[in-house]
């Protein structure tokens, strides 16, 4: 850490073409660091600026930084200048800190930080200016710009043209990005709450992604099947999976294009419908803001008239799991030939019992990303079980009977070398975990024939992105699933403990190491990443 | 506040449901949920079956009551459905009684239990929904529920189990004394009855 930091100093030294000794600058960061508990950043600070006024450099000659575009922005601990709006102060939370922010060029938008103590002038929201000597830091991969007392801000006459990043939905990977979406909204949902004013599906070809516009924000309303160019929204992160927010800052033009929505990263779900819930079949939706009216009323816009559809609500169970589902005007008629207008014909009574007819009670197999409560079918089929006999009959460790976490009887005696952590392997390529970064590994470890228990957490299962696939790596004598309830993290050290087995994570286990020394030993946890498609875990030569 | 969580719909053959006695709740609120326990450790709030309607009766004095038999390979469950399971009660009252071609019924409800005057425990299932299914959907129902019942054998057979499972099977033992071997012998008598598979060739010892 201090090795890496002291790098880091001494490179912007050398950079300015001051030599400075290496050990000098590990010794003063030790001791700030170790000795001192001073916190890092100011650690790094102070032994900069102690050598800044030792070498008898002129401040300005050192901080004199290069104005950068935002995307350029890619090294921790760069003094650069730049060009910049301010597109948003956000709330304060930390009396450390004079303002707190977002700043966008052309190029792209970063957080920054102005620091109490750097005495700057306040800047306004929607002006830009010049910053010169502001330091760039990173956290969790994400970079930020820091202001300090040798910062200088001059405000321009010019507006800095701002752009977020142009982004297929596919592609929204981390929180809090703000980003331009082109996509068409596929579906409005009842937004149940009075501070959004619409929420609902957005679909490109790449995806589909929720969004939510926030009552405040005083956007459009926006309108199911058309497409719009959605600027300065921001990602957000829940249960796994990503959302984006309208807000006051963000803006929604429509646009003539009719934006192509095409592979939805769904989830893949076995299990009889159990229920056909109220709200299905004929429907009433507001002219207005498309919501599905209760009573001939609409949350929002009173009683109106209404527009009519088609939809089911209902529930899908395998015994285990429980999915509220809705399956959208379209499916419905793809599936069964139940058309809008012909229901309308036929009454809401008949309407219902054919629906009743084709879903309740039987077995299907569906398919649609999991939005909210709501998985959003876009296809579903008919499972027949009785071709799963055989397997039943002749697996004696079959599927449904090995749920739990048993070493198979023939590895008990065997070695096993490595124990995989499914649950933190999955997310290695994408924010989204994908079965395919597992196989990869296993795959791999076959290859090099190296002896292994893979140990898949019970919440998996409902996140994945292939849960057919899933299943069906379950079903191998080497990989087992933790019992739900129970922290998959335990077993995975337990197994680790038991056979003397390094593990496979890019987890530390912190909370654990306390009870588990083991963690601890070096070489015992196994880190890789998944990189172009590729796997890489240096310590096992993969 | 806890938010609402629906109750999945376990699968449990008849002849299980059938001997199934203990009910409880986790705790002592009004709305707090009501659980069957079965001998094979099944903790039903809800349960999902496919069988065959073997007997219809409206036993009700002043407004509709029925009591529906539905037969599965292994038993029968008892349904009573009145005027509080509304939707259920018109889809059995317009069902046609014909032993010639009885109706396939799959029905999601809650499991209920009765004490009779001599002391014994009946138990039944009180619908949510009754729906008209094909042969092939209670083939894939006799499946589903063989291999989720072989799964809760295997848990009390010994394989590890978180420590709420460990506790309700514990519970299941104590209070049914549960022979295993019991219950696996009702599951192989349930895929026999598949049609697809010759009786001979099951050998159930190995599950």
């Amino acid at each position: 850490m201090v090795k890496g930091m002291a790098d880091q100093i001494r490179s912007h030294f050398s950079d300015s073409g001051i030599d400075v000794s290496l050990e000098e600058i590990e010794k003063r960061l030790d001791l700030l660091i170790n000795e001192y508990k001073v916190p890092e950043d100011e650690a790094k600070r102070t032994v900069t600026n102690y050598f800044i006024s030792k070498s008898g450099a002129p401040k300005l000659q050192f901080q004199d930084s290069d104005t950068i575009m935002v995307k350029d922005i890619n090294t921790e601990g760069q003094w650069i200048g730049m060009k910049a709006k301010v597109i948003q102060l956000w709330e304060n939370k930390h009396d450390s800190i004079s303002q707190v922010g977002l700043l966008g060029d052309s190029t792209g938008t970063i957080k920054f930080v102005s620091w109490k103590k750097a005495a700057l002038p306040l800047l306004d929201e929607g002006k830009s200016y010049e910053f010169k000597s502001v330091v760039t830091d990173a956290y969790n991969d994400r970079f930020s710009v820091k202001f300090n007392h040798n910062t200088k801000i001059t405000e321009l006459d010019d507006e800095v043209n701002v752009s977020g990043g142009d982004i297929r939905i596919a592609d929204i990977s981390v929180e809090g990005q703000w980003i331009n979406l082109r996509a068409k909204v596929l579906q409005l949902w009842d937004s149940g709450h009075e501070s959004i004013s619409q929420v609902g599906l957005l679909g490109d070809a790449s995806g589909t992604v929720k969004f939510t516009i926030w009552a405040s924000s005083d956007l459009q309303d926006v309108i199911e099947g058309k497409s719009y160019e959605f600027r300065n929204v921001i990602s957000d992160l829940w249960q796994e999976r990503f959302n984006v927010k309208l807000n006051r800052n963000s803006s929604i033009v429509e646009i003539a294009d009719d934006i192509e929505t095409g592979g939805s990263e769904g989830v893949a779900m076995r299990g009889a419908v159990v229920s056909i819930l109220d709200g299905s079949g004929l429907i009433k939706r507001c002219n207005t803001c498309n919501r599905a009216l209760f009573e001939g009323s609409c949350a929002e816009h009173g009683p109106v008239e209404g527009v009519d559809d088609l939809r089911v609500k209902g529930v899908i169970d395998d015994g285990e799991v429980v999915q509220e589902f809705l399956l959208n005007r379209d499916v419905i008629k793809n599936t069964s030939g139940i058309t809008l207008e012909g229901a309308i014909k036929s009454g809401q009574d008949t309407v219902l019992g054919e629906i009743r007819d084709l879903l309740l009670g039987k077995y299907f197999e569906v398919n649609g990303p999991v939005v909210g409560r709501y998985m959003l079918i876009n296809d579903f089929k008919d499972l027949n079980l009785a071709g799963e006999i055989d397997s039943l009959l002749q697996d004696h460790e079959s599927p449904a009977v090995k749920d739990t976490p048993r070493v198979p009887e023939q590895e008990k005696n065997d070695m096993i070398d490595i124990v995989i952590d499914a649950s933190n392997v999955a997310y290695w390529e994408d924010a989204k975990p994908k079965l395919g970064s597992v196989l990869a590994i296993l795959d791999k470890l076959d290859d090099l024939g190296i002896s292994y228990l893979c140990v898949v957490g019970p919440r998996l299962r409902h996140v994945i992105d292939d849960r057919v696939g899933l299943e069906k790596l379950l079903k191998r004598s080497n990989v087992v699933q933790s019992p739900a309830k129970k922290d998959a993290d335990i077993f995975v050290i337990d197994y680790a403990t038991k056979y003397d087995a390094k593990i496979v994570s890019n987890d530390q286990y912190n909370e654990y190491c306390k009870d588990h020394p083991i963690l601890l030993e070096k070489g015992r946890i196994v880190e890789g990443l998944i990189f172009d498609g590729k796997i890489s875990v240096p310590d096992l030569g993969i | 506040m806890q938010e609402f969580r629906r109750e999945s719909a376990k699968r449990v053959f008849a002849q299980e449901f059938r001997e199934s006695d203990l009910s409880f709740k986790e705790s002592e609120d009004e709305y707090a949920p009501k659980y069957l326990l079965t001998p094979t450790a099944a903790k039903c709030n809800r349960v999902f079956v496919v069988g065959t309607l073997t007997e219809k009766e409206d036993i009700g004095m002043e407004t509709e009551y029925w009591r529906a038999r539905v037969a599965d390979p292994t038993g029968v469950f008892l349904v009573y459905a009145g005027q509080f399971q509304a939707e259920a009660t018109k889809v059995l009252e317009g069902l046609e009684e014909n032993i010639d071609e009885p109706s396939i019924i799959a029905i999601t409800g809650k499991p209920s239990t009765y004490e009779t005057q001599d002391g014994d425990i009946i138990t039944s299932i009180r619908p949510e929904s009754i729906q008209v299914v094909d042969a092939k959907t209670r083939d894939s129902w006799i499946i589903d529920t063989a291999m989720q019942t072989m799964k809760r054998l295997k848990s009390m057979e010994g394989g590890e189990v978180s420590e709420g499972e460990g506790d309700i099977i514990a519970q299941a033992k104590e209070h049914y004394s549960t022979e295993v071997e019991y219950y696996k012998e009702m599951v192989s008598i349930a895929l026999k009855t598949l049609e697809e598979v010759g009786t001979e060739t099951i050998d159930m010892s190995g599950i």
